[in-house]
């Protein structure tokens, strides 16, 4: 095959029809690189020879090491076909360009999966022969439905039933029926959960409409009921064509769904071995057996597939009822696969193994196919194979053929595709009808604006960049013999340097110094190679799809973030506009540079680095233009496993972060937070992809070592009021009650701690937002009562604003929690309070009283002021009550100290005596502060005072707190997990060992899938989702997302006291108590004392000396 | 084998053996005890006395067997049983640390050093806090260079003492961090380290900044700075300071001020103040106001929290 010049494949990107862009789609390791490999192979970019084991698209090493795809790659391929619009007319010669994207098949990189077909039209299923379908097969016919592409399906590895299984034809023909019978049954389920959807709405549709005529619904009823149990036969008896749907005597319409399904008889089936190198379908068959039998190429194409029988005497076609009890093989069997099968005998079958070389002449002549001599005589039966096939049915042909005939091109698919597309994304009805229009047509003339949809940003270091570099195939004359002037040059100039003397190797080093250089003068060419391989600056492309006109290099459009909406277009951020840098045809590992390219095209685009984050629109106008990349169902599965990265050397940190910031760009499945407590945290899709981002990041983005390691935990901690509590530690002052006195005995400070009840601490968990912002708000009224000015309103008015952005800039916790007014806050909370009913009386009136929140002073901790003179002022003051509390130099000393207590409630809620986590759920009552010397000298000791009084009230805060019965909470993730029924049990398993709880499971309705919502948590989620996918195969995906904290009952101090527990547990509690374990845990990180035996049994020690 | 013949054969020999001694009347006391345990013992982790005790008897001399006199032990620990004694001697005899006591100590010391450490020093351009994990890594980069101008120290005497004098004694200004020990408070290490984070900078880091309110009379604050009443002898030093007002002298602790605004008779900054210099400036409030004016802490250490 001669090398296809990238010239052709440009002017071939400016016919619309001759265009396909399929993506290759499967299970991991079904062969989708080795398929891709047999198609590259045809435009000679690959030698045949080594079609399916080079795999020319696995870039990366790591890919190849592992023999698995980690990045979809594009390339564009080359393809002619003579075709004849009427048998008897002269065949014409038809050019098509055929874009196609390989993708990954492992499920951690299935968003990979999900980006590639967003930019295609069509779609190569691939399904193993032997294995069938497999999980991802499932995922990626999903995704085919749901982005609606039309599927191909290759059944590959048939060479797997003839060598590994030894199956007879027969015995293929019926395995293969039933696989076939598995992936329509996959595409039935997925039309039956669309088709009850719009059952569903239709019904609600008519219920809205009937409400009125009552009497008309029952009626109704039993015609859904009808059309629905009618729709679930056809679905079942996807095979037979008898059933007719559209006849449902029901008002409801049903949709055609034949066209869904794969059938031989419609060639979309392709059945191939990509290994060895052929591929056919039926159509190719009924070709060549249209002469020798006789029967018309279409009929043939019909009954090649299916219960169809040939006569041997009459040559005629008979269906199962004709067969007469005669014992009959299929027509594919008979005329397909047992000439298949005959190729393999003669070539790897026979006595030993070697082949049967009289069969392969007779074989060879019968179908007129001339093996060169040299092969036929080769000992390798392997190379055999593959010549043979390849002259019978080269797997490209086929594959190509059927691409080219069923798949549709950007055009035609675009018209059947963007509507939907466009109606789903936001704000659907600003959209401009002209780019509407545009992009339905796929309009690619230069006037009508430009909408292009980039699914991704890939990293290419900058010697891969064509302008870096230029392969000597692809010079034009011109070039050419500018080249070889050059290195003329260059050769005289070394002779010159050399004194004449030149050696061999400094000519060579000359040739391939001018090789690589571009047209400008590059007179060092081989330094300028050096310092370039050792810093390789890495740059970012969009991997894009053009729907509209044409982008020119140079040319300037906008960037549309994915949270941008065509309905308020100048909304923040403000779409950046851009200039494109450059723009690239793209063939796998190498780039080859582009001036323009016209819609219905793949392209990489550069000089959107910075503007768009992982994916985004691209168009040439602002207002009214669409939003593609927001449109749901883009990224399938939330990154779930979490990892804390640290640089091994602790100076690199700044080039970790750096790369972290650009692999975040590179790869969409990658989220990347700094944690409050300065971790660095990546969210990956599975352990595979966590591996991947980090060699990438080890050797491509920051260049420096880097340790992953899991993340820290966070931990609340809390009280409870339970039944059997030890004694209190001061009977006379109660439970809680605790009086400090501080090391100089000059301040005694008196207060109570006492659990909040559960609905106010959630009230206040859940509103944290609402006590910042009232906390900002007093201290904006604070300054305001400050500066003599009387504006009140404005102040507020911008406050507002500024949250009125808050709450649209995150909208993950705005569920209300930012907009609630003072009165309304104080309102819900007393409400909160009062749902407590056992001590009515402490929580009477408390609200008013409330000094102040912690920790950090939003916490759901509150700081009651009981003091006489309250001396901590009201922190859910009104407005007119501040200018009346203003006036109090009353006792300054003690306010003083007050301000001290404060802050102690806030340091002792933030660390609490557990194991330094934050307290929750915990109110402290000040009820006094008295100083015991006279007022002067304490006025004199406020320095000293200060540090004992914060530390006095922090220890009996803690210490009154150590009165109840304490409790850790946990974080918990709530987690998502789908799971077909056989794996159930062993989901159920991995949960319940890593201390998780089922909330609820549910019947996933068309499907026999369940959901499972369970609790998990957070400290046992590591390793988790790797855990479940190895026990269940793959069957289960789960989904985590943080929930919340949630309180583990029982007491991390609890031992066995009374004699039954003794009895019952032994003195030592032989059962783990969990709640110490986490608090032993945490307590060993920050070095806090555990009572922990160094050694627990002292006279089992090793004695001898190491 | 006759008895009482001293031979290799019929020795019984102590292993495992950990000793607490202690001194009463001229007379040296031992007990033998399992290795590793007295610390728990005293912790109070350990409650079983079988579990800490290898002989229950108290000894002159344990590794050659002589046990304590009656008469002795009523000398020196009178109207004490022996189990009395015993405890006596536990609780406050001086001991041998077993390594894996030791070790478990040093770890918790060092893990506590670390967390104080890493909770008060931030990156000085983000404000945000480094993990522990950094933090280590960085103590130990600074220890092991520690290691390492040491023996350079020792492998050439003579340039130390020589040309390269001035050099090396700037090195020794810097201070050092050499890991934790177990003998001094966590708190007092950490304080340690940071000041050699600080000076060392294999990260980038500061302390974190405490966030001050500082309300002051008006009047208070216009006024010149009174020499401390105590300190006549430093009088000189104090005439020099008397230059400024109390105000100047308040904004000159404050490293970065927030906002600054006078209000009636009420002048309040807020601002962010090294915490070094807290106590000074508390101290200067404190005796120039006569408590008149209230230094009030916002924010212990100023880092960035994300919400």
């Amino acid at each position: 095959m001669p090398v296809v010049p990238p010239e052709k494949l440009v002017k071939l990107q400016q016919q619309g029809e001759g265009i396909r862009n399929i993506c290759i789609l499967a299970h991991v390791d079904h062969g989708k690189t080795s398929l891709t490999d047999a198609l590259i192979a045809t435009n000679g970019i690959i030698s045949p020879k080594l079609a399916g084991k080079i795999r020319y698209l696995d870039s990366r090493p790591d890919e190849q090491l592992r023999g698995i795809t980690m990045e979809s790659s594009a390339i564009s391929l080359y393809f002619s076909l003579l075709r004849r619009n009427a048998p008897e007319a002269k065949p014409e010669q038809k050019e098509y360009l055929i874009n196609l994207i390989d993708s990954p098949g492992h499920i951690d990189f299935s968003s990979e999966v999900s980006t590639a077909s967003r930019l295609c039209d069509g779609a190569v299923v691939l399904v193993d022969a032997v294995e069938g379908v497999c999980s991802q097969t499932v995922t990626v016919l999903r995704q085919t439905w749901v982005e609606k592409l039309r599927p191909l399906l290759v059944i590959n590895k048939m060479d797997r039933l003839i060598t590994e299984l030894k199956l007879s034809p027969s015995e293929a023909y019926t395995h293969l029926s039933k696989l076939l019978e598995q992936v329509n049954a996959v595409m039935g389920s997925f039309a039956l959960g669309e088709r009850m959807e719009d059952d569903l709405r239709w019904r609600e549709r008519i219920d809205e409409k009937v409400t009125a005529a009552a009497a008309a619904k029952d009626q109704d009823a039993g015609d859904d009921a009808k059309a629905a149990s009618k729709g679930r036969k056809t679905s079942i008896a996807e095979d037979e064509e008898g059933l007719d749907t559209t006849s449902t005597p029901a008002d409801y319409e049903e949709k055609e769904d034949e066209d869904i399904y794969f059938e031989p008889e419609r060639n979309n089936v392709i059945f191939s071995s990509a290994i060895d190198g052929w591929a056919f379908t039926p159509r190719q068959f009924a070709g060549l057996y249209e002469k020798k039998l006789g029967i018309k190429r279409h009929v043939l194409e019909k009954v090649l597939w299916g219960d169809f029988y040939l006569d041997p005497k009459t040559k005629r076609i008979l269906g199962p009822k004709h067969l007469k009890g005669r014992h009959l093989k299929p027509m594919f069997v008979q005329l397909v696969l047992e000439q298949i099968w005959a190729v393999y005998e003669a070539t790897l079958g026979g006595p030993n193994q070697k082949g049967d070389r009289v069969l392969l002449e007779k074989i060879t002549k019968g179908l007129n196919l001339s093996i060169p001599a040299h092969i036929m005589r080769s000992k390798d039966p392997k190379a055999l194979l593959s010549a043979v096939f390849s002259a019978w049915l080269p797997l490209s042909t086929a594959l190509l053929v059927s691409v080219v005939e069923q798949l549709p091109n950007p055009p035609s698919a675009q018209e059947a595709r963007i509507p939907a597309l466009l109606e789903a994304s936001p704000g659907a009805e600003h959209i401009d009808s002209k780019i509407k229009d545009a992009m339905t047509h796929s309009n690619a003339s230069i006037s009508e604006p430009v909408v292009a949809y980039v699914s991704k940003m890939v990293s290419i270091p900058e010697s891969e960049l064509p302008i870096n570099k230029r392969r000597g195939g692809m010079l034009s004359a011109d070039e050419a013999r500018e080249l070889g002037r050059k290195k003329r040059a260059e050769i005289a100039k070394a002779q010159a340097l050399a004194n004449g003397d030149a050696d061999v190797a400094s000519v060579t080093d000359a040739l391939s110094s001018a090789a690589i250089g571009d047209e400008e003068e590059i007179p060092g060419g081989k330094i300028e190679e050096e310092p370039e391989q050792d810093d390789d600056p890495e740059h970012l492309i969009g991997f894009a799809r053009l729907f509209s006109g044409t982008l020119t290099v140079g040319d300037e459009v906008y960037v549309l973030p994915p949270k941008y909406t065509p309905a308020r277009p100048h909304a923040l951020p403000q779409p950046r506009k851009v200039t494109i840098t450059a723009l690239y045809l793209l063939m796998g590992r190498s780039l080859e540079s582009l001036n323009t390219v016209p819609a219905g095209n793949i392209v990489g685009i550069a000089g959107l680095e910075g503007a768009i984050l992982k994916n985004g629109t691209i168009c040439s106008q602002l207002e009214g233009a669409p939003n593609l990349s927001s449109t749901t169902a883009i990224s399938t599965n939330v990154p779930i496993v979490r990892v804390a990265l640290e640089p091994a050397f602790p100076g690199d940190l700044d080039k970790m972060i750096r790369g972290l910031r650009l692999l975040v760009q590179a790869d969409p499945a990658v989220l990347y937070e700094q944690l409050e407590s300065g971790e660095h945290v990546i969210c990956t899709a599975g352990e595979l992809h966590l591996e991947r981002c980090l060699k990438d990041l080890r050797e491509r983005f920051a260049k420096c070592d880097i340790q992953a390691g899991e993340a820290i935990v966070p931990y609340r901690e809390g009280i409870v009021r339970t039944e059997e509590m030890n004694a209190p530690r001061d009977p006379a002052l109660g439970r809680g009650r605790v009086e400090g006195v501080t090391t100089s005995k000059q301040v005694t400070i008196k207060l109570r701690v006492i659990p909040l009840p559960a609905p106010v601490t959630e009230f206040l968990v859940k509103h944290t937002g609402a006590v910042k912002r009232l906390y900002s708000e007093r201290k904006a009224q604070d300054e305001e009562r400050v500066t003599p000015s009387g504006g009140n309103g404005t102040a507020d008015d911008g406050l507002e604003d500024i949250i009125e952005q808050d709450i649209e800039a995150d909208d993950a916790t705005g569920e209300g929690g930012h907009n609630l007014t003072m009165a309304e806050f104080k309102h819900r909370l007393s409400e909160a309070f009062a749902e407590d009913k056992a001590d009515k009386d402490v929580w009477n009136g408390v609200v008013e009283k409330i000094a102040a929140f912690g920790p950090r002073r939003v916490g759901p901790n509150v700081l009651i002021d009981l003091t006489e003179d309250q001396l901590c002022g009201k922190f859910l003051r009104e407005e007119h009550e501040a200018t009346a509390d203003q006036a109090e130099p009353t006792d300054k000393h003690t306010s003083t100290f007050a301000d001290k207590v404060a802050y102690a409630f806030q340091l002792g809620t933030y660390q609490g005596p557990l194991c330094g986590e934050p307290v929750q759920g915990v109110a402290v009552f000040l009820e006094d502060i008295c100083i015991n010397v006279p007022e002067d000298e304490a006025a004199q000791n406020v320095g000293r005072l200060t540090g004992e009084i914060i530390r006095t009230t922090r220890d009996s805060i803690r210490q009154g707190f150590l009165d109840w019965s304490p409790r850790i909470l946990l974080a918990m993730y709530s987690c998502e997990i789908q799971a077909s029924a056989e794996v159930l049990g062993r989901v159920y398993g991995v949960i319940s060992r890593r201390g998780g709880r089922i909330v609820s499971e549910s019947l996933l309705e068309p499907s026999t899938n369940f959901t499972i919502l369970a609790l998990l948590p957070v400290a046992e989620s590591f390793g988790f989702s790797d855990e479940i996918r190895q026990r269940t195969s793959g069957f289960a995906a789960p989904q985590l997302v943080f929930e919340g904290f949630e309180m583990l009952d029982e007491d991390p101090y609890w031992v066995p006291t009374t004699e039954e527990e003794l009895e019952d547990l032994g003195e030592k509690a032989d059962r783990e108590n969990v709640a110490k374990r986490y608090v032993d845990k945490v307590r060993l990180r920050k070095g806090l004392m555990i009572d922990r035996k160094v050694v627990e049994s002292a006279e089992k020690q090793k004695t001898l000396k190491r | 084998m006759p008895v009482g013949i001293n031979q290799p054969s019929n020795q019984i020999r102590l292993t495992n053996v950990s000793l607490v001694r202690i001194k009463r009347g001229k007379k040296r006391y031992e007990i033998a005890c399992y290795k590793n345990k007295v610390l728990e013992y005293r912790s109070g982790i350990e409650t079983d006395l079988d579990n800490v005790l290898q002989i229950h008897n108290v000894f002159l001399n344990v590794s050659k067997g002589a046990v304590a006199p009656h008469a002795d032990l009523q000398k020196s620990f009178p109207k004490m049983s022996l189990d009395e004694i015993i405890l006596e001697i536990l609780q406050k005899g001086e001991l041998q640390v077993g390594e894996k006591e030791r070790n478990a100590q040093l770890d918790r010391v060092h893990n506590e050093v670390v967390g104080i450490v890493s909770g008060k020093l931030v990156d000085p351009k983000t404000k945000r806090v480094y993990t522990t994990g950094m933090i280590e890594k960085a103590l130990d980069q600074l220890s092991s260079q520690g290691a390492q101008a040491a023996q350079h120290e020792k492998a050439h005497p003579s340039n130390a003492s020589g040309t390269s004098t001035p050099t090396s004694g700037e090195e020794r200004g810097k201070p050092t961090w050499t890991g934790v020990v177990t003998t001094r408070s966590a708190k007092s290490q950490a304080l340690d380290a940071m000041k050699a984070l600080i000076a060392h900078q294999p990260i980038p880091v500061a302390r974190a900044r405490m966030r001050l309110r500082i309300t002051c009379p008006t009047s208070i604050a216009k006024q010149a700075v009174k020499v401390a009443p105590k300190s006549g002898d430093e009088s000189a030093d104090g005439d020099e300071k008397a230059k400024g007002t109390v105000k100047d002298r308040i904004l000159s602790y404050v490293e970065q001020t927030e906002s600054q605004e006078a209000s009636g008779d009420e002048w309040e900054v807020i601002g962010f103040v090294e915490p070094g210099d807290f106590k000074l400036l508390s101290d200067f409030v404190g005796t120039q106001t006569k408590g008149r004016a209230r230094i009030e802490v916002l924010n212990t250490a100023v880092i960035y929290e994300g919400d």
